[in-house]
């Protein structure tokens, strides 16, 4: 897998929503669904059930030079 | 209330709350494309999120102006005329300096416009400046 890098904007909305790194690497490496927009450097959303707590979290994310950067986490409702 | 941006992803996100606390969010509602809205557990809005402002907005978050969102050392110092190291040697480590919102990992962020009224006071009072843990001497009669 790829190397995986946060943003400081995706730090502070994981810190607000309790949605821990290690979360997010779940959810990249066993997504349920993937959806991908189109931007300038293609951006793609996983959404994954977490295994432990059983919520749904949705990761957006995107390739840049050979890392995954995580720019954004949701907690969904449920 | 503040704001946050990121310029580079195009994301924006208005925090109504007055704190940034961990796990302050309990779930995050989409409103419309685009459109989240964060609740707390009492279902209360905490904040608001922006993703792809420039498609929703109208205006990318990189070019929207504000009053007032959280900054870093380095905007802060740049906001205060200084560079990094004597930001924080000469003015964050002041007694009377506005506490940053938050702290993590990658540092201290304060609100842009606490900093700006400081600097403001201080510019028209002059009544700021004690560096933390330090008093003046006591005077001589």
């Amino acid at each position: 897998m790829r190397e995986v890098v946060f943003t400081d904007y995706a730090l502070m909305r994981m810190r607000m929503r309790d949605i821990t790194r290690g979360e997010v690497r779940e959810a990249l490496e066993a997504p349920r669904s993937r959806h991908f927009f189109s931007t300038k450097h293609g951006r793609m959303n996983v959404r994954h059930g977490l295994s432990v707590s059983g919520r749904t979290i949705v990761v957006s994310y995107e390739e840049r030079g050979g890392q995954t950067v995580v720019i954004n986490a949701v907690r969904e409702k449920g | 209330m503040y704001i946050e941006r990121d310029k580079e992803f195009d994301q924006l996100y208005i925090n109504l709350a007055d704190h940034s606390g961990e796990g302050s969010v309990a779930e995050t509602v989409e409103a419309t494309p685009g459109v989240s809205l964060d609740l707390d557990d009492s279902g209360r809005l905490v904040g608001i999120e922006i993703t792809g402002a420039r498609s929703i907005v109208g205006t990318p978050a990189a070019e929207m102006d504000f009053t007032g969102e959280l900054v870093g050392v380095k905007e802060a110092a740049k906001i205060s005329g200084k560079d990094k190291a004597n930001f924080l040697r000469d003015l964050a480590s002041r007694e009377d300096f506005p506490k940053p919102i938050v702290s993590l990992a990658s540092g201290r962020y304060w609100l842009s416009a606490e900093i700006e009224r400081y600097l403001h006071k201080e510019k028209i009072t002059g009544q700021t400046g004690s560096p933390r843990g330090q008093c003046n001497p006591p005077q001589k009669p």
